[in-house]
């Protein structure tokens, strides 16, 4: 069981990798990027283990205080390097962002799972993978979506990346927080909402823009 | 978690709540969305701390979450006025090195808070630091608030409309770092105060930069 994330590692990432080699252009980069986010997840766990093995295995404060900076810092790193290097598009960052939680949230949930094997049930699976798999994903995108608007300035970028990687912690944290707790449920259900807000906005701007447009013509 | 505790996250998430809703409803331009990003991530300060303690009892020295989110609170306003509107005001002229040397009272006072807490301060010197270092980018953005509100306005009216938000901000940054501080004090009488003062000014930050923001629109 000590290695077991190793395994799981080793067991998904070759076939994604042959993968790539059929792939085109975009989701080439796709894949690539859940890729990188498993390795990101197998990084941070070893950095993370350091940590807890140094709070005398304090597990509780590891998860609440450290964890989710480690975390958060680490996966906004490829984020960061895509949006200098290749100056792409907003949805194209916020994809790639999303995909790199998606990454993250699988090795994370597998190895979770299968340290968990006696208390396995079908909620369990379900919130796991419905909501702590949806919070990566949500952190992730929300720092894409903010290195978006600052990487264009200099004078912005450093002191918005910095913020946004805090904020990024403490949403992390605020749920690591609150499912270790007894309201566990309203931790389940902040990535839930913070999803639907992501989503559901720019689509219902736009709906109301082509509403107000059709109005016109 | 006493009452004026939470009545501030109420605050907090409701200013923040306000903001989101004006950004969605409207378009809202970056220099807002900042503003609600630092009131966001001030309100996730005040709940993460609120809940660690509270649910799950753990008080830990030195590092802390809340602070790295006050930090970041700190860094969306210090962007927003040094990022997006120090370029659109200050062009360096000579005439206005006046209103720059005056600006340097806001970080001076938030500099003497800090060193008196330093030296005053009961905490622990983990915790000193960490204090020390969360509230660094406050005496910087405190700099350019207190620029921005008392710079001439030559010409495009924009300064002007920008001026309470940027009182006000001045005011919540020097509240919050002493409100972090006084959380070391013996005693609730200044964490009590200082509370009080940042609810009154979290109620008002959001309300005053929508306020700069729309005459501006009027402006252009």
């Amino acid at each position: 069981m000590e290695f077991i994330s190793y395994f799981i590692f080793i067991c998904m990432i070759f076939p994604m990798c042959l993968m790539l080699f059929i792939l085109d252009k975009k989701p080439r980069l796709l894949v690539g990027y859940l890729l990188v986010g498993i390795y990101v997840c197998l990084f941070c766990s070893e950095l993370n283990g350091i940590i807890v093995s140094h709070l005398h295995n304090d597990f509780t404060l590891a998860t609440t205080t450290y964890t989710p900076v480690v975390e958060e810092f680490f996966k906004a790193l490829p984020i960061l390097y895509y949006a200098f290097v290749y100056k792409p598009d907003r949805r194209t960052l916020m994809m790639l962002a999303f995909v790199l939680g998606v990454g993250f949230a699988m090795l994370e949930n597998m190895v979770y799972v299968i340290r968990n094997l006696d208390s396995l049930s079908f909620g369990f699976a379900l919130t796991r993978g419905l909501c702590a798999g949806l919070m990566h994903s949500v952190c992730t995108m929300m720092v894409g979506m903010g290195i978006f608007f600052v990487h264009k300035k200099r004078k912005l970028f450093i002191c918005g990346t910095t913020a946004l990687l805090g904020f990024a912690a403490t949403y992390h944290a605020v749920f690591n927080i609150l499912v270790q707790s007894e309201y566990f449920w309203v931790g389940y259900i902040i990535p839930s909402l913070t999803y639907v807000c992501i989503i559901g906005i720019p689509y219902a701007k736009k709906s109301k823009k082509t509403a107000e447009n059709n109005i016109i013509k | 978690m006493g009452i004026l505790q939470i009545i501030l996250v109420i605050v907090l998430i409701g200013t923040a709540g306000y903001g989101l809703f004006v950004c969605v409803t409207d378009k809202a331009p970056m220099y807002f969305q900042m503003v609600i990003c630092a009131m966001l991530s001030c309100a996730f300060s005040a709940i993460d701390s609120s809940l660690l303690y509270s649910l799950l009892g753990i008080y830990p020295v030195g590092f802390k979450i809340s602070g790295l989110s006050m930090f970041a609170s700190f860094m969306f306003i210090l962007s927003a006025n040094y990022g997006s509107m120090d370029n659109v005001i200050d062009e360096h002229r000579k005439e206005e090195r006046k209103y720059r040397l005056i600006s340097l009272l806001a970080p001076a006072v938030i500099i003497l808070e800090l060193s008196l807490f330093a030296v005053l301060g009961k905490a622990s010197i983990a915790d000193k630091i960490f204090l020390a270092v969360t509230n660094i980018p406050a005496i910087f953005a405190s700099y350019f608030n207190l620029k921005h509100a008392i710079f001439p306005d030559f010409s495009i009216g924009f300064v002007k409309s920008m001026r309470p938000y940027n009182v006000v901000a001045v005011l919540f940054l020097l509240f919050t770092v002493f409100l972090n501080i006084t959380s070391f004090f013996e005693g609730y009488t200044f964490y009590n105060i200082a509370t009080v003062l940042c609810i009154l000014v979290d109620l008002l930050m959001v309300p005053t930069c929508k306020y700069g923001i729309d005459k501006r629109k009027k402006i252009f």
